[in-house]
This record gives structure tokens, C-alpha cells and sequence, in this order.
């Protein structure tokens, strides 16, 4: 099937979707396509079934995290990602990294560690969700790959920096 | 949806003829079996009227093998050839052969690579053993059932990793038991309860056994059960209560238990049998006498036994703590709590949950059968009994899935928690010039190093054409099933060179030597492999005959009519030869429409794909509709 992962999930092709119309119709392709429908089938329609189960789930996937999502549609436009991600050019967004992680490193010192990581992650999520915004009005003023792509990495950093806010969490939680 | 229904039989046969299936708990200190007749489930009683099998089984000699309760008595007397727990050993790998040696009262010796326990029946793998246990589940429903029963749900605790889960299967198929579905036992208990009442929302599923520790976040939604998250302990159970209590009364009493492992199995024993009578009393005696000569006794009360065992349960608490988080539910409320597991008739540890989550748990279903009572539910669902039910059991993947990266770092490609079955590449490149093969190290877990995760296989891709370091592109493919067993494949894109395998771990056996322990343990038995054989082929040519027969009055009109005609002369091969007891010919006619389908199976899934989603845009349609 040479399907886009959209279509295959029948959503419009654009980074703005519909979250619940996406769940429902991962939900209705499970209800008729999961390999416990065929237990009983043929093997030929079982392994079809495991096959095709696999390609929308991992489809469902990509396109339900808005990093994956505009990494995809990024993919789809024929561009092509830079070899190492690692190097990030804009100095403002290093320097935004480094004082947020330092911000993040100094909370496990603080003396109530608790409170300021609470208030930590809410200002990390507000973030999150005004770069997800930013990167939607991009692909809807067809903004340059480059441009859209550094807007993914910026979110992408937030999403692993929620990474460790939640490992701090388990370990302030593992003391009590 | 009722396209797709075609485990109905067909009008060529007796139209409503009921399958049999039943539902296996395979547990690390009891087993059970469980039936779904006429709408009810029943869990099977052996002779004596018992339902909970002791997982344990005596090996007394070759001809002498015993399983269950009677088991159990000789456990004290020949611990060394009285298999307690196997569960635990499932899928243990050859490296961890010295810490089992010293943790445990067997001799292991490898076997195909497998730790395997020395007795004076030969030398078994915990697959060997745990298929004894099935095959006696077997003996009980078959004496029970009139019917032939048709396959199995067997349940695995959530946090088996893909060596446990195959183990598991490869036990089954030694056992003769054909695997409808591995099902995860937090699952299998929400079935037990959720789907009766159907109410809808997040159910968290306590699972404290014998000897493993679960906690499972589910959401039930519109017929769907949906695993948001699992953690728990594989080596947590009320086994580690029944030691705390036995270590207390060794040192209270200065007991030497050096050199007397059936002394150690008795105090055991006692230990167990006073934890069981404290959730009911407040206090027990124990009185430590083996073989005539006395040992103590000591008066254990309520609250001295809930000192021992509260750093026990408030492991599981954390545990708990970490499955919510890993959920993500936002403010979502708990609905409710199962309480699943022998240990969760302890007090203390119904407080404790229902101080966590803060409401009482679930125990008005029996906690040991609960689990088995879901098996047998599922698998009747499964074996089409239920054709208008829309229930589905999504699963997910309980540990992350990755491949070792320069430095002995993992790269994760199938992360946990995600659905299942899935499929994911990734592509790799050459480091040096001209490297012409690549080692592809297959681990599980979560951690960065791969020295902190589990190898689960090693292979490698050659033939690669030469080329400069980075320009070959080798995508790595991980796929899993829905029993969630793993299988990898490489290929290098340019050459197309590939290779595969399916994940048969480091314990792996392999399919000759899996065909030789069958064959051999029909020796034992005195059976006949050729006319088993030969009635499997039979019964299998049967069931696709039904299958694609009804498939072709339901959607015959998708093939055009020369691949139709060609599709029923295949079915019609198929139909005559199984009438003979040719096994050659029925295997390769069966292989024949196997392959003849595959284009109508491919046909039929888009069709109700696209139907699907096309019902799904006009309902959306007609709603936006609606709403301006």
C-alpha cells in the first residue's frame, strides 16, 4: 500500500488535525482489522491482517505527536532532514537550552524542590503549547522547511526536557 | 462489521455448531482452567472437586511424573526433583545459570543454551516443565468436556518480556495445545469484571500473586480495553511474604537450615499456611516439627506479620505510583480497582491500595480465579462464538525494544507502550569503508547502555556490496504481533541484500529442536505422531475450507470471475484430497489455497477498510452539519 499515513487514517493532510476524528478512525480500522478478528481466518488473511494492523498503528503513531506529525509531513513535501541534528545553529535557542536545563539541575538543590518543580513544569507546558502553535501557523503560511524544521527541534527539545521533569518527579517521589 | 465475520460457518456445515475453547492461567504457585458454557463461565474441578491447581510437578522418575496438589506433598521430601515456580525460570537465559544455581534447590545444566534443571526424569527446561502443567490442565478439561476443545487463551503477567512470552507458547505447543492468544493477566481480569457491567472509564488492575507483582492502568472505552501502562516486579509475590515470615522464625528460634533443603521447604510451608490464616485471625501458632523432632514454636500475631511484610507492600505501592504517572491521565479518575491474586486477601494489603487510590478495591470475584474466569470469556470471543460482539483487546508492548549503536548505546525503535501489533524501521549506515556485514543486536528494555538491558538476539546482515563508510543504507525493521513476540528483519536498501529472524531469544529453540521434544515426548507417551498429524491437517484443512467458502458467498463479488473460478477450483483440490489420508497431499493443498487466497484476503480487508472510514467521514460530515 503506497498509502500516506492521512489517508490511510482518512484526515485531511495538513499539520493541523483533528485529534479526536484521528482516534476514532484509528479505533474503527482496529475494530475490523485486528489479527483477534481472525483467529479463525485462513492464514493468508491472518498475516494480512497482522500486516495491515502494524502499518496503521504505526501510522496512528506518528501522526498523534505533533514532533513526528510535522517531522512527516516535512518528509512528504520531499525534503530531506539535515545529516546531524545534533548542531543547532540559532545561538538564542542554545541559550535558551542551557538556561532552562540550569534552571532544571538548580530545582533538585532547592529546599522545596516539590513546589518549584510543579511551577517548573507549568511553565514547560505552556511553552510546549505555543510552540505547537507556532509550528501550525508555519505550515499554514507554508513557512520554508528550514524554518519549520528548526521550530520542530525546538519542540522536540521541550518534549525531552519534560523527559526529565518527569524523572525528577519519580525520584522526589521515590524519597518520601 | 459483519462483513468481516467470516468465522461463522458456512452453510456447507453444520451451521451452529459451538466451539470449544478454554482459558488458561498458567500462574508461578497455582494454575487454573476455565470454561465459557452456555453464557456462563465455570472454572473446572479435577476428581477431588479442586479448582487451583498447585503449579508444581514431581519428578519422580521418567514414568512417574506427578502435577498439582500431590506435587506439592513431595516437595518437602525431594525438593531437588519437586519443580516449584517454574513460571519464574520461563525464558532465564544461559547467564543467568549461576544465580539460579544458588538461589534454587535444583542442579541446572544448559540445555540448547537454556539453563535446565537436572532431575530423575533427565534434564528439563522450564518449558518442558511448564508444558507437564498444561498438559495435566488439559487432562482436567478434556475429563470435564465432552467436546473437542479447539484451542487455548493462555494469560502471561503483563511484564513478561518477549523470552518469557515465546517460552510460554513453545510450552503450549509441546503441551498439544493450539495458543488462540496470549493474553496479559491485568487484561484478563478487567474482562472478568468490566465487560459484564460495561461501564466505561480507567480501571487499574492490582495483581499480587505467589510470585510476581502487576499493576496495569486500562482504559474501557466503547467496547475497547486499551492498556495505558504496566510496571510492576517479576520477583514480588506472597512467596517473599512466606519467606520474611520463615527468615523471622529461623532467627527467632536459631534454627540451622544448612544442608536441609526439606527442612527449609517445611518451614516454608508452615510460613505460607500462617500467612493464610492471619487474613482471618489475629493472631497463629507455629509449631516447627519435622520427622519427629521439634523445632520451636512461636506465636506470629497480626501486626508482627504486617511489620514484616509492609516494606513488601509498599513496594507495590511505588510501583503503582509510577503505572499512574506513565499513564498520563490528566485528572481522569480512577474507576475502580481490581484486586487480583491470592495475596490481595491480606488485609493490610487491601488497606493499603485503597488508601492509594483512595477508595476501596474490587474483590467480589474470587481473586485467585478472576484471572482464568477472563481467559475463558476471551478465548470463547475469540474462537467465534460471539459473532456480533465488538469487544477487542488492544494491547501494548511492556518494555522498549532496540538495537545496539556504536559504544554499546541502544537506539530504541519500538518504544513501550505502544500499540501492538506494530511495525517500525529505522536505517542504519556502514562506519568503515567497505564493511561489507553488519551485526544486528536486538535488546529489551529501558535503559541507555545495552549492558543494562536484555540481549534478546544477535544476527547478521551480509553480503553488503562494498561502498564508502555512510553510504550504505540498512533499514532495520522491528515487528511485533498481537501476543506481542518480536520479529527483526535488515535490509540494505541499495543491494537489496536482506536477512531476518524471528526472535527466538538467546534462550531460543529452534524448530528441529522443538519437532524433536514433541516427537520424543510422544514416545513417552505411547502416541502416534503420524495419525496426530495427520487428524491436525485434517481438522486445519477443514476450517479453511469453511472459512474461504463463506468468504466467497459474503464477498465473492470483489474477485473478477476467472480469479474466482481459479479460487473455487483451489478450495475444490483441497475439499477432495481431505477426504484421503494422503498427510503430503492435504499439507501441500492447504499450502495451495493458502496462497490462492492471499489476493481475496487482501481484497476483502481494503473493502472493509475503506467502508470503515467512509461511514466514519459522513458521520462526521452530517455532524459538522449539524453543529452550523
Amino acid at each position: 500500500m503506497s498509502q500516506d499515513h492521512f489517508s490511510l487514517l482518512g484526515i485531511a493532510c495538513q499539520f493541523d488535525i483533528d485529534q479526536s476524528l484521528l482516534n476514532a478512525n484509528h479505533r474503527r480500522l482496529q475494530q475490523v482489522v485486528h489479527p483477534d478478528k481472525f483467529v479463525a481466518a485462513p492464514p493468508a488473511q491472518r498475516l494480512y491482517a497482522v500486516n495491515q494492523m502494524a502499518l496503521i498503528n504505526e501510522a496512528w503513531q506518528i501522526l498523534k505527536d505533533p514532533v513526528t506529525r510535522a517531522e512527516y509531513l516535512l518528509q512528504l513535501s520531499g525534503w530531506q532532514k539535515p545529516g546531524d541534528e545534533q548542531t543547532i545553529r540559532d545561538p538564542g535557542l542554545l541559550m535558551e537550552q542551557l538556561e532552562l536545563r540550569e534552571t532544571l539541575a538548580d530545582i533538585e538543590q532547592a529546599p522545596d524542590p516539590q513546589l518549584q518543580l510543579d511551577k517548573f513544569s507549568a511553565q514547560l507546558a505552556q511553552l510546549t503549547l505555543s510552540q505547537i502553535q507556532l509550528l501550525k501557523e508555519l505550515f499554514e503560511y507554508n513557512a520554508t522547511p528550514e524554518k519549520i524544521y528548526t521550530a520542530i527541534i525546538r519542540l522536540k527539545f521541550f518534549t525531552r526536557l519534560k523527559h526529565d521533569v518527569n524523572r525528577l518527579e519519580e525520584k522526589l517521589e521515590d524519597l518520601w | 462489521m459483519a462483513l468481516m465475520q467470516i468465522v461463522e460457518p458456512g452453510q456447507t456445515q453444520a451451521p451452529h455448531q459451538r466451539q470449544i475453547a478454554i482459558g488458561i492461567d498458567l500462574g508461578t504457585t497455582n494454575s487454573l482452567v476455565a470454561v465459557m458454557r452456555s453464557g456462563k463461565v465455570e472454572v473446572l474441578a479435577d476428581r477431588n472437586e479442586n479448582t487451583l491447581f498447585p503449579s508444581v510437578v514431581a519428578y519422580q522418575s521418567k514414568e512417574r511424573i506427578i502435577v498439582g496438589e500431590s506435587a506439592r506433598f513431595n516437595a518437602a521430601s525431594d525438593p531437588a526433583n519437586t519443580i516449584v515456580s517454574v513460571k519464574r525460570l520461563m525464558g532465564k537465559g544461559a547467564h543467568d545459570i549461576d544465580a539460579l544455581e544458588h538461589s534454587l534447590p535444583y542442579h541446572f545444566k544448559l540445555k540448547d543454551n537454556v539453563p535446565a534443571i537436572q532431575t530423575n526424569a533427565g534434564l528439563l527446561t522450564p518449558t518442558e516443565v511448564s508444558a507437564d502443567i498444561l498438559r495435566y490442565l488439559q487432562t482436567v478439561a478434556d475429563a470435564r468436556l465432552a467436546d473437542n476443545i479447539e484451542g487455548a487463551v493462555i494469560t502471561v503477567p503483563a511484564y513478561f518480556d518477549d523470552a518469557q512470552r515465546q517460552a510460554t507458547k513453545d510450552a503450549a505447543r509441546l503441551a498439544g495445545i493450539s495458543v488462540l492468544r496470549l493474553l496479559n493477566e491485568p487484561t484478563a481480569a478487567a474482562v472478568a469484571y468490566g465487560l459484564d457491567s460495561g461501564e466505561e472509564g480507567i480501571h487499574a488492575i492490582y495483581d499480587l500473586g505467589g510470585g510476581t507483582f502487576d499493576i496495569s492502568i486500562l482504559r474501557f472505552n466503547r467496547g475497547v480495553f486499551e492498556v495505558l501502562s504496566t510496571g510492576g516486579d517479576a520477583s514480588l509475590g506472597g512467596d517473599d511474604m512466606d519467606q520474611v515470615i520463615s527468615d523471622w522464625l529461623i532467627k527467632e528460634l536459631s534454627i540451622s537450615i544448612d544442608d536441609n533443603p526439606a527442612l527449609m521447604r517445611h518451614i516454608l510451608n508452615l510460613s505460607r499456611g500462617a500467612k493464610e490464616t492471619l487474613s482471618d485471625t489475629d493472631e497463629v501458632s507455629i509449631h516447627i516439627c519435622l520427622q519427629g523432632e521439634s523445632y520451636g514454636q512461636r506465636t506470629l500475631s497480626r501486626e508482627k506479620f504486617e511489620n514484616l511484610i509492609e516494606p513488601l507492600v509498599l513496594k507495590t505501592l511505588k510501583a503503582c505510583k509510577r503505572a499512574l504517572r506513565d499513564a498520563k491521565l490528566d485528572d481522569e479518575p480512577i474507576r475502580d480497582i481490581v484486586m487480583v491474586g491470592g495475596s490481595t486477601r491480606i488485609p493490610l494489603v487491601r488497606k493499603k491500595v485503597g488508601e492509594l487510590f483512595g477508595q476501596p478495591p474490587l474483590v467480589s470475584i474470587d481473586p485467585d480465579q478472576v484471572v482464568a474466569i477472563g481467559a475463558a470469556r476471551q478465548a470463547d470471543l475469540l474462537i467465534g462464538n460471539q459473532p456480533d460482539s465488538d469487544v477487542l483487546l488492544l494491547d501494548v508492548c511492556p518494555l522498549s525494544l532496540g538495537i545496539e549503536t556504536m559504544g554499546g548505546l541502544v537506539e530504541k525503535i519500538i518504544s513501550r507502550n505502544t500499540q501492538i501489533p506494530v511495525a517500525k524501521a529505522q536505517e542504519f549506515t556502514t562506519y568503515k569503508d567497505g564493511q561489507g556485514a553488519m551485526l544486528i543486536h536486538v535488546v529489551q528494555g529501558e535503559r541507555e547502555l545495552v549492558s543494562d538491558c536484555r540481549s534478546l538476539a544477535n544476527f547478521t546482515l551480509r553480503g553488503i556490496p562494498p561502498m564508502v563508510a555512510g553510504a550504505a543504507k540498512v533499514k532495520v525493521t522491528y515487528q511485533i504481533d498481537a501476543d506481542g513476540l518480536l520479529t527483526v528483519s535488515a535490509l540494505e536498501v541499495n543491494s537489496g541484500v536482506q536477512s531476518s529472524i524471528e526472535v527466538k531469544p538467546s534462550y531460543g529453540l529452534s524448530e528441529d529442536q522443538m519437532i524433536e521434544m514433541i516427537q520424543s515426548s510422544f514416545t513417552n507417551a505411547n502416541d502416534d505422531l503420524e495419525k496426530r498429524n495427520l487428524t491436525e491437517q485434517k481438522v486445519e484443512a477443514r476450517r479453511l475450507i469453511i472459512a474461504i467458502d463463506s468468504a466467497i458467498q459474503a464477498d465473492g463479488d470483489l474477485l473478477d470471475n476467472k480469479q474466482r473460478v481459479a479460487l473455487e477450483q483451489t478450495l475444490e483440490a483441497l475439499r477432495e484430497v481431505s477426504q484421503t489420508d494422503n498427510l503430503k497431499n492435504i499439507r501441500q493443498a492447504i499450502e495451495e489455497l493458502d496462497k490462492a487466497s492471499q489476493l481475496f484476503a487482501a481484497k476483502r480487508m481494503n473493502n472493509s477498510v475503506s467502508k470503515a472510514l467512509i461511514g466514519q467521514q459522513v458521520d462526521n460530515l452530517s455532524e459538522s452539519t449539524n453543529a452550523e
